[in-house]
């Protein structure tokens, strides 16, 4: 049996599955928030049929989208959920800070399992420490994912973020942490008004008030190597009325107003 | 049991980073195995020591290890990136570089114990016969050590294809880039509904590892016959 | 016809603690290196096959110098064209027997080789072998194969290192004809390591003594042999002198062989050999008595008449005594029976050998080329 026959069995199969690679023309790279993972890809076909380029998505929290970018990541549009990792990205110089543009809103809110459901009289939190005893709240990660930061702020602005510390579950972004409370993993979990819609296993308990929390504003930005105009046109498709409209679709609110 | 375009591009993806990195590592690792076993030089332990550093330490770690080097920012990846405009981070490359170090020392492990069994004086014989040691290499040390190489190169393969830390760390988690089985399997899992999908991966890998140690049982034998 | 002898070696070398000294000049033809293990015979043969760099000296095969020390000539093993027969016979497990045999040959351009498969497989008789793998052979079966794949590289000198010492008696004097059918029917010379007395008597016609690291002597056979001083090294059981015979007579009826040899005739257990035959005899000292008159009742069938030339006194009851019966013959007497005797340098002997005491092995049957120093 000759190694070199192995060398061509193994050099014809690489071969055979990186042919498969399609060649075409460079779809256009959009780094987004997690939360956004449903909505932009119903605008990706949107885009599709009217006649715009193809678009790859690559979902993470921005935190971490932010810092691959920084790093190097081929990204040519970055949506974040924060304003922290935008400015992040722009003084990496990997994004051109001229084009930024806040294209939704968005609410908090507080879900449990559809099956373990609970309710909170409007302005009892504190109730919330009774009823989670012995059980987790998931949410994103507090030090980096801008779901956990809102969520963060917000249960510190109504005083229980100290008695909630030692019950929180960290996870990588908020669909991590809607997909804990989904299984049941967790007692409840803080994750976006948008993200309500995604599965039918939570059940939304209470809204946070927006004075709580910093106003969640999603912005766009441009990198500062993209091809302007494929990437140019892309974006401004995203504050199109048919962009806009798949966003409210999916429950987030216009960039314009609450 | 029908796969989604998604499980069918991990799984094109873990294929092509696995084979690509064996491919690549196949030569490199016969040529290490030979300069631990054959050539004494001050500092061999440690050169050991540094080739077998990826099974011990956290695959985060060597993701990490390879963006502070080959990242666009990275030591010699900066002047890779502004000269030639090549990088591999976040690419599939990247990918194929990643699982390459991270199964490097179980192809070099397998080699280097076929190569210790095989008789030095063997190639002494070779050599008086009038051949150049490079030649008594190909025609003596080779054919013989084949039964470690295609062990190494399976164990090696199905390294590959279950390399995660090192993977996302480094190329991160791009779907049709790098977004290979384990990494689809863990973006399935944090998604909300994403138990289908989950269990779909898990029999792909599962069946692909079977498959790996099943062949490579198989050509074992053949080969010590 | 080159002047140089086939091959010259002047070296010095050391490893570790063991230091090696070695000069000496072969005729071509069959050249033994002897002694004792841990003599050195084997980093002898590593240093001219240039598996091993000397400290300093020359190496010379024929006209082509392998090593010198003080020009800075160091020929890569690989293209000193010697060709190596190894203790292990060290065939490649994952070759057939003619991908082994013919493992050499690929290295030498067509001009240069003179050897050639078919003849190889004749000379050896290993054409039955040669689809079967190595594995599979018996002992004596895998040296053939190993000493056939060495002359198919066309080497220009075979150096073989004690080839049979891995093998059983029945082995052993089954492929010693072989080497035999090498000496005389192919060119080369051939330089052959063992520490067997009788193979060197049988095969060699020079012979080197090595000794804890030094060259001893080195010279043809019979007059190594029949040197009282190197009794010691040539090993004091089995040796004694070596000379020449020519088959000149049968005898049917009690089943013997007449020997010519320059003192007269020798009777010797038949052998099967064409009248004329020469060949090499080896008479263990200590199967010669000596007697100061013929005897006359006596059943010692060969009685030579000689004079003694040299007595060598050691300690201990035995004594060797060289004896000039037309070629030197060594006897091993007491030392109270030369006392009793009153042996002398030039005393007249007469030399008593039991037929019965000269067996096959003593017997270095000649080739094909029947060669007599003349």
């Amino acid at each position: 049996m000759g190694l070199r026959r192995y060398y061509i069995y193994i050099g014809m199969l690489a071969s055979l599955v990186s042919l498969a690679v399609r060649a075409e023309s460079r779809p256009v790279t959009v780094f987004a928030a997690s939360s956004l993972t449903t909505v932009m890809g119903e605008i990706a076909d949107v885009a599709k049929r009217a006649g715009l380029p193809a678009c790859r998505c690559v979902f993470a929290a921005s935190s971490v989208l932010a810092r691959q970018i920084a790093d190097g990541a081929p990204s040519d549009i970055f949506i974040s959920a924060n304003r922290q990792w935008v400015d992040y990205a722009v003084e990496a110089g990997a994004m051109d800070a001229q084009t930024r543009q806040v294209i939704v809103h968005n609410r908090l809110i507080l879900v449990s399992p559809v099956g373990a459901p609970f309710a909170l009289l409007p302005g009892r939190w504190q109730a919330m420490l009774k009823l989670l005893e012995g059980e987790w709240l998931a949410m994103g990660d507090p030090a980096h994912v801008p779901a956990g930061i809102y969520g963060a702020a917000a249960l510190k602005a109504l005083g229980v973020w100290r008695a909630m510390t030692g019950k929180i579950a960290r996870t990588a972004n908020v669909r991590a942490a809607l997909a804990l409370v989904a299984r049941g993993e967790a007692r409840a979990g803080i994750v976006y008004g948008s993200d309500f819609g995604v599965t039918d296993q939570v059940w939304r308990v209470a809204t946070f008030p927006e004075h709580t929390h910093p106003p969640i504003e999603y912005t766009a930005v441009v990198s500062t190597r993209a091809d302007r105009d494929a990437v140019g046109s892309y974006f401004a498709f995203l504050m199109s009325a048919d962009a806009q409209a798949r966003f409210a679709a999916n429950g987030f609110l216009p960039a314009s107003g609450s | 049991m029908a796969l989604s375009s998604l499980e069918m591009e991990a799984l094109r993806l873990s294929l092509q980073v696995a084979l690509w990195a064996i491919g690549v590592s196949l030569p490199l690792g016969i040529a290490m195995a030979w300069v631990l076993v054959r050539k004494t030089f001050p500092g061999r332990i440690l050169l050991d020591g540094i080739v077998h550093l990826p099974l011990i330490v956290p695959p985060v770690v060597v993701g990490y290890l390879l963006l502070v080097i080959m990242g666009r920012r990275g030591l010699v990846g900066a002047w890779l990136w502004d000269t030639f405009q090549i990088s591999i981070a976040f690419s599939w490359q990247g990918a194929a570089a990643a699982a390459g170090v991270m199964a490097f020392p179980l192809l070099v492990r397998s080699i280097r114990q076929e190569l210790e069994a095989v008789d030095p004086k063997l190639e002494q014989a070779a050599c008086t016969l009038g051949a150049r040691p490079f030649v008594v290499f190909v025609t003596v040390t080779l054919p013989l050590i084949v039964p470690g190489i295609l062990t190494g190169a399976i164990l090696a393969f199905a390294r590959c294809l279950g390399e995660f830390g090192a993977t996302i760390t480094f190329v991160s988690n791009i779907p049709g880039e790098t977004r290979t089985l384990p990494l689809a399997l863990y973006t399935a899992v944090q998604s909300p509904g994403g138990e289908g999908a989950a269990l779909r991966l898990v029999m792909i890998s599962v069946a692909l590892a079977l498959g790996a140690l099943i062949t490579s049982e198989y050509l074992t034998r053949r080969t010590r016959k | 016809m080159s002047t140089s002898p086939a091959l010259h070696v002047a070296i010095k070398h050391q490893v570790g603690s063991f230091k090696l000294q070695a000069e000496f000049s072969a005729a071509p033809g069959l050249t033994a290196f002897f002694g004792r293990s841990g003599s050195g015979k084997t980093t002898l043969v590593n240093l001219i096959a240039g598996l091993a760099t000397p400290g300093a000296g020359r190496i010379e095969v024929g006209d082509d110098v392998l090593f010198d020390a003080n020009k800075g000539i160091n020929v890569s093993p690989e293209r000193r064209r010697v060709g190596y027969v190894f203790q292990e016979d060290r065939l490649f497990p994952h070759m057939t027997v003619r991908g082994n045999l013919t493992y050499g040959q690929r290295f030498r351009n067509k001009a240069t080789r003179y050897h050639y498969l078919d003849d190889v497989t004749d000379l050896l008789d290993v054409g039955a072998l040669l689809d079967r793998r190595p594995a599979g052979l018996s002992g004596g079966e895998r040296q053939r194969v190993a000493i056939g794949r060495a002359l198919l590289s066309s080497p220009d000198i075979l150096l073989m290192d004690e080839p049979l010492a891995s093998l059983d008696s029945a082995r052993k004097s089954q492929i010693l004809p072989f080497i035999e059918r090498l000496r005389d029917d192919v060119g080369i010379p051939i330089v052959y390591v063992s520490h067997a007395i009788d193979e060197v008597v049988r095969l060699a016609d020079t012979m080197v003594i090595m000794d804890n690291g030094s060259t001893v002597a080195a010279g043809p056979v019979e007059d190594i042999m029949s040197r009282l001083d190197l009794r010691p090294l040539t090993g004091r059981y089995e040796a004694g002198a070596v000379f020449r015979v020519r088959v000149a007579g049968q005898d049917k009826t009690y089943g013997l062989t007449e020997l010519a040899f320059p003192g007269g005739r020798l009777w010797v257990p038949a052998l099967d050999q064409p009248l004329g035959y020469k060949m090499r005899l080896r008479i263990r000292a200590r199967d010669v008595s000596l007697s100061l008159s013929r005897p006359l009742d006596s059943s010692f069938l060969n009685i030579v008449e000689g004079k003694v030339m040299e007595i060598r006194s050691e300690a201990g009851p035995q004594t060797d005594i060289l004896v000039d019966v037309g070629t030197p013959l060594i006897a091993r007497v007491t030392r109270k029976s030369v006392a009793a005797m009153r042996l002398r340098p030039g005393t007249k002997v007469f030399a008593l050998i039991k037929a019965a005491a000269i067996d096959r092995h003593a017997m270095g049957l000649g080739g094909t080329r029947q060669r007599h120093k003349s």
